[in-house]
């Protein structure tokens, strides 16, 4: 701290200027104001014609602003606003102009003259037109924009939500941009996003870049820490990304330190707890379960004494289960595995800055504990960017962030899923929540074992999740660093030269050792079956990977004739990446506390391991012309080369160009409109993308593979060409026209923004056929064959506006998408994929309902069905219910919706702020078959729902809802009478929020005090019967989720 | 101040310039399969690739036990695994017996429906050796030293014996088939192939089973291997078949047209 004195009026102006600006305590800040003035006027009558201005700056509503600049123009004499908005400003001249500047507010110059106080009123800058959207490799006006870009800037309503993960939160902003969240698993409720589609039947998927380093984990991010999403849709945008472009590429960048100002200190932490509101309802009573067997074997005319379970083991269970629940247990497993789940998140980061100098730090911690109970996530964040000016020309700076996470869980998707820690081990099919029957005794702790299957007559296998999710415990440990350093020289004015290297590091290690244990039998007293053998062994997987990125760039701006702009980039760009992995079991667990590799015996032992790496080479250039304002241009190409193919089909070239005009700008139509439109764009874009995320790193290579027999009592080691090439493989093209029109209304209160777009995906990867002549030896190799079109509408509409004190704003946004497949090189059969079909159409059986009589079934076409059994129709009248009798739904998406919308709401009156988000589909329908909701149950272990004892048609129960319950029947094919529109409309998001007003907060030193309440998926209506209709997967039983959370935000 | 601006820059443009130095970036070989550019080297590749070809042929042949007694159809238990022969990579169906999948049949419901598995994996057998023979006779044209020339010569004309074994077996049963001598590269010209009459194939066979009596030892290495004695012997037996077709007719073939005196000059 530097007490100001008499003295300090001789120093330079300068240097008391740099050191304000490093002060950051406010206390000190305060009595600094006070001190400056007594020297300023013992010094004020020794200069010339110089004199002290003081005033207050306020914003439209009167309020002073706190941390405004006011500096004269064109010296670095200036001074900050204080608590009230006041300053004072010394050594000023008559003629000097002071400029007032704040965030969000426009300039304002005045000139000195000889006043000593100016009180100055600013005006918020017109967020639509000055709003700044970040583009590949650089950022641009939003007026200026040709290509389709949306953005998001990330605020307290978007960061504030108790949700895990970015991919997440994009739900429902963005038109054009399909976000589906299948599970609420802690540490693995990632969301799959698509933009405009499915583009292709590979890897749809569009790729992520943060902070200008492509192929970055959205998911690991801390929502704290981003500034703004910018998600580029068509190729005049995304061709800058060239041959991973594609799909769409959504821009990430995180928060700096420019223009803070004074340094600021945020702390946030919200906690939340969730709770299923639809899941199965999983029979409890096994007698009734046992009952529902009967009645399907029943169905099946199985005669009582082949029926498995007998009448004397239902009564039994009947009577005894109410006075003996260890014997004859009626288990509820949603309530003994199921919890409430928590997620918590705490944040502490700080920004601030100056000219020469800004940084941004931020630590982060979630910690989630999910539905299921033993599944526990754990992830830290820590970030630090830095910008620094060396020299009045030269800027460098750092990106550094690190997370460390920790995964707990036994199922890889929740309550189902991959049950290994070499992932690519399918789930060996008895970890199933359908084979959880009621009569297991989860634990006795007297005898301190797990029930196993009592009842005479059940299937052993039968699935005791408690003993899953407390025994089979997989802890997956990752740490991540990403760094990346820049420099930045602008030698002439308008030229800048760049230069910045980027590495990014993941590790993770996977442990699994398996607990032995026993399955007990509490009626005969004795163990039966082995869950995990004693001689079960321990597993460890590591991965660690690399990616290093360096780009150099050259961007020139210049403005010639005043009205004409050019901007030109050029960026060289190179991409490594780096993987390796290593995989060790043993068996033979030496004791069951133990659990590393080396306690076990090393009896049986299993390794693997192996390292992959790929590169990428480009070149991109990108020219952007600009002619008063109103006639824009712009260009761009990039040229790829992947290790991934071989030398001479290498690069690819990715062109785009686009051209817009700002029509409003018109001299013969402004003055016609610009009392109610600010602004009217047309732009056109047409270019290609590619897309390699499909062809492996080895495919274009020519391998040999082992292949050896034994000669002579030892192995004679051979090799075989068996994989064969495709010399002509590349990369999946797409083509994208893209026409959109972009209105600002009303004085920025109503923007909208629509869109038509055509994208064209030519050489889709698929295996292709091999002649009967080469199939003996050779496995088929990949072509590109197969053409989609995806056509849609987007549509975008923002309304703001404010009513004195109430601020609110409704946005709306609208996206509809259609598929054709257009060609497919070889045969395609019947199927919901056909050729000028929409892709993964709706191909159904028609049928009539439940016949209630036999009289019924007779006038019907011969199906071989009984009363209760689902008659279907002979479509094309053959006489026969066959492949052939389904009927295609032209309008009708089996896997995906044809139409998003989201509805976002906020409001905010004085201190209070609510903001609603509503999320919703239309144009996708399915069927709701899945294995929990079977009429054709099978013979044990099968875990019913209470649907399945009320629902089942019977003679008694003609008006049933479902089929009649049997071994085997056709009712569970795929026909309209299981056909349920998917359309839903969810009530996303609903926060609460109250900010305490600043007066009272100011005096803790407090500048900003928020607390509020947040709700995630508070209701949905939809027509679905099944579990949610957002799950891509029918037969994930993951329940649906809602959650509930309370949160604070103070800023110092 | 200018000057620690001109070293800044100076720093960063070296750097910049060592980290481009990465020609090599676009050459990423994978690690975890062999990759031919690396094989074909020495002497022992060549066995191995031979070794990979003979793994396959052999089972061309290892159940002919199904054609015992001239019968069509030879009740077994079993054959291959089930679904696995159009699945699975070629080689691990025929050690599962899919080559003779046709040849047995439980009951007539699928009356002669996978006999063309024999024809399938026969080409596929002659597809080995022509990488073989391709492969190996690439390395004869870069060696120098003669005694590596003659192993690599035995090992083609060990391929070469192979071919004219599964080309008879193709005959023997498909007549007029198509003939292929070279490694196919793109898999479109295996589309568009037409028979060629057993005349044709009968004279390239012959052709190979010369090459291998010159260039197979007299001896085999190993056990199991062939040498001149099974070229000799393969000869006669292709010449003796032709000869038997020439005196005797062919009646089913109708492209056919036996000669007499073909089958008293050879």
């Amino acid at each position: 701290m530097r007490l100001r004195t008499g003295i300090l009026c001789k120093r330079k102006n300068k240097i008391r200027l740099f050191h304000e600006k490093l002060l950051d305590k406010i206390m000190i800040k305060y009595i600094r104001q006070l001190l400056t003035i007594i020297p300023i006027t013992l010094c004020a009558h020794t200069l010339h014609a110089q004199h002290s201005v003081n005033g207050r700056v306020y914003d439209s509503s009167n309020e002073p602003i706190i941390g405004a600049t006011i500096m004269v123009k064109n010296t670095t004499n200036g001074t900050t606003t204080d608590l009230d908005g006041n300053y004072t400003i010394a050594n000023v001249n008559n003629d000097d102009i002071l400029v007032f500047s704040y965030l969000g507010y426009n300039d304002q110059e005045i000139k000195v003259g000889d006043k000593t106080v100016i009180d100055v009123t600013m005006q918020e800058s017109s967020i639509a037109l000055e709003q700044v959207v970040v583009v590949g490799y650089g950022q641009q006006k939003k007026v200026n924009l040709t290509g389709a870009v949306s953005a998001v800037s990330v605020d307290e309503s978007l960061s504030g939500r108790s949700i895990a993960n970015a991919s997440t939160a994009l739900q429902g902003l963005i038109p054009g941009l399909t976000v589906t969240q299948s599970s609420g698993m802690a540490g693995n409720n990632q969301s799959e996003i698509l933009i405009r589609g499915l583009g292709t039947i590979n890897d749809a998927s569009p790729l992520i870049v943060v902070d200008d380093m492509p192929d970055v984990d959205i998911n690991r991010l801390n929502m704290e820490d981003i500034e703004s999403i910018s998600v580029l849709k068509d190729a005049a945008a995304s061709s800058i990304y060239g041959s991973r472009g594609a799909n769409g590429v959504i821009l990430i960048k995180t928060k700096s330190g420019k223009g803070a100002g004074k340094t600021s200190i945020t702390f946030s932490g919200t906690y939340g707890f969730e709770k299923p509101i639809r899941s199965y309802s999983f029979l409890s009573d096994y007698a009734q379960a046992l009952e529902v067997h009967r009645q399907a074997s029943a169905a099946n005319n199985i005669a009582e004494s082949s029926q498995h379970y007998s009448k004397g083991t239902v009564d039994q269970w009947l009577a005894l289960g109410m006075i003996d629940p260890v014997r004859y247990p009626n288990t509820d497993w949603w309530d003994i595995i199921m919890r409430t789940g928590t997620i918590q998140n705490y944040n502490v980061s700080a920004t601030g800055g100056n000219d020469a100098a800004n940084f941004y730090a931020s630590i982060g911690y979630l910690k989630q504990k999910g539905l299921q109970i033993n599944n526990d996530y754990d992830r830290y964040n820590a970030r630090f960017n830095f910008d620094y000016k060396l020299f009045k020309n030269l800027t460098t700076g750092v990106r550094l962030d690190g997370n460390w996470s920790n995964f707990q869980y036994a199922l890889s998707d929740g309550f189902s899923g991959k049950s290994s820690v070499n992932e690519d081990t399918e789930v060996t099919g008895n970890m199933d929540m359908q084979y959880a029957i009621a009569g297991i005794t989860p634990y006795d702790p007297e005898i301190g074992a797990y029930g196993g299957v009592m009842a005479i007559g059940e299937d052993p296998t039968a699935f005791n999740p408690l003993e899953y999710f407390n025994n089979h415990l997989k802890n997956k440990d990752e740490q991540q660093l990403n760094g990346s350093m820049y420099l930045d020289w602008e030698p002439i004015k308008g030229l800048h030269a760049r230069v910045d290297y980027s590495l990014r590091y993941v590790n993770s290690f996977i442990k699994q050792a398996d607990t032995p244990n026993q399955a007990y039998n509490f009626q005969t007293e004795q163990y039966t079956k082995w869950y995990v053998n004693e001689s079960a062994g321990i597993s460890n997987r590591s991965e660690t990977a690399y990616k290093t990125l360096l780009n150099a760039r050259l961007n020139y701006n210049k403005t010639f004739a005043d009205n004409h702009t050019i901007n030109a980039l050029f960026v060289y760009s190179e991409e490594y990446w780096y993987e390796r992995y290593l995989y060790a079991s043993r068996a033979d667990r030496i004791h069951p506390n133990l659990s590393e590799i080396d306690a076990a015996l090393t009896k049986t032992q299993d390794t693997g391991g192996c390292s992959y790496t790929e590169g990428l080479r480009s070149y991109i250039g990108r020219i952007n012309y600009n002619a008063f304002d109103r006639y824009l241009l712009e260009l761009n190409l990039r040229v790829d080369g992947s290790s991934k193919f071989q030398p001479g089909y290498q690069y690819g070239f990715f062109p785009s160009a686009s051209v817009g005009w700002r029509f409003s700008e018109e001299k013969w139509l402004k003055p016609h409109v610009s009392g109610w439109m600010d602004s009217g764009k047309l732009r056109m874009s047409y270019g290609g993308l590619g897309n390699n995320s499909s062809v492996l790193r080895d495919e274009q290579q020519e391998l040999l593979y082992m292949n050896n027999y034994m000669l002579d009592g030892e192995i004679a080691k051979g090799f075989v060409y068996s994989k064969m090439l495709n010399p002509d493989l590349t990369w999946e093209k797409t083509s994208v026209l893209n026409v959109g029109l972009d209105f600002v209304f009303f004085n920025s209160r109503l923007s909208t923004e629509l869109d038509f777009y055509d994208r064209l995906t030519t050489g889709m990867i698929q295996q292709s056929d091999l002649s009967i002549h080469l199939s003996g030896a050779y496995e088929a190799p990949r072509t590109n064959i197969g053409v989609l079109r995806n056509r849609g509408l987007e549509g975008n509409f923002t309304w703001r506006d404010h009513v004195s004190d109430f601020n609110y704003s409704v946005n709306f946004n609208i996206s509809y998408n259609a598929s054709r497949l257009e060609n497919w090189a070889e045969f395609l059969d019947k199927g919901d994929v056909f050729i000028n079909m929409p892709y993964q159409f709706l191909y159904t059986y028609l049928d009539t309902g439940i016949a209630q009589s036999f009289p019924e079934i007779y006038g019907t076409t011969v199906q071989w069905a009984q009363p209760g059994d689902i008659l279907r129709v002979d479509v094309n009248g053959d006489g026969q219910i066959s492949d052939e009798d389904r009927v295609a739904f032209v309008n009708r998406m089996q896997n995906m919706p044809t139409t998003n919308f989201g509805l976002n709401l906020q409001m905010s009156w004085k201190g209070f702020d609510l903001s609603m988000l509503f999320q919703g589909t239309a144009g996708r329908w399915d069927f709701w078959i899945t294995k929990f909701n079977s009429v054709n149950i099978p013979a044990q272990r099968y875990a019913s729902t209470e649907e399945h004892v009320t629902n089942p048609w019977t003679y008694d129960n003609r008006d049933g809802e479902w089929p009649r319950l049997a071994f085997s029947s056709s009712n569970q094919a795929s026909s309209t009478f299981w056909l349920d529109n998917l359309a839903y409309l969810r009530m996303k998001n609903l926060m609460f929020g109250y900010t305490i007003p600043p007066k009272i907060t100011r005096k803790f030193f407090v500048n900003n005090l928020r607390i509020y309440y947040s709700t995630e998926n508070l209701f949905t209506i939809t027509n679905y019967r099944g579990l949610d209709p957002e799950k891509t997967d029918r037969g994930d039983m993951y329940p649906m989720v809602s959650s509930h959370s309370f949160g604070i935000i103070v800023k110092f | 101040m200018k000057n620690l601006l001109i070293k800044t820059i100076a720093c960063t443009t070296i750097l910049v310039g060592c980290m481009a130095c990465h020609d090599d970036l676009l050459n990423q070989p994978t690690r975890e399969h062999l990759s031919s550019s690396t094989f074909w080297q020495t002497t022992d590749d060549a066995e191995y690739a031979l070794n990979g070809a003979v793994a396959d042929v052999r089972h061309l042949f290892d159940r002919d036990y199904y054609l015992d007694a001239m019968g069509e159809y030879v009740y077994v238990r079993g054959n291959v695994l089930q679904g696995t022969a159009s699945n699975s990579d070629p080689s691990t169906a025929l050690k599962n017996g899919a080559a003779y999948d046709g040849f047995y049949e439980l009951n007539p419901a699928g009356y002669g429906n996978s006999f063309s598995n024999m024809y399938r994996y026969c080409y596929g057998g002659i597809n080995r050796c022509n990488y073989v023979i391709e492969g190996v006779q690439n390395m004869i044209g870069r060696e120098t030293n003669p005694d590596d020339i003659s192993v690599l010569e035995s090992y083609v004309g060990e391929a070469k014996l192979y071919r004219a074994l599964i080309y008879l077996r193709l005959i023997s049963l498909w007549g007029d088939v198509p003939y292929i001598d070279e490694r196919i590269y793109y898999k479109e010209e295996a589309d568009t192939l037409s028979r060629r009459p057993i005349e044709y194939i009968k004279d390239k066979m012959i052709e190979d089973l010369e090459y291998a009596y010159q260039k197979l030892p007299d001896a085999a290495p190993k056990y199991g291997r062939l040498a001149k004695p099974a070229a000799l012997a393969l000869r006669g037996k292709v010449n003796l078949y032709w000869a038997s077709w020439n005196k005797f007719g062919w009646p089913e073939l109708d492209t056919f047209t036996p000669s007499a005196e073909e089958a008293q000059t050879k």
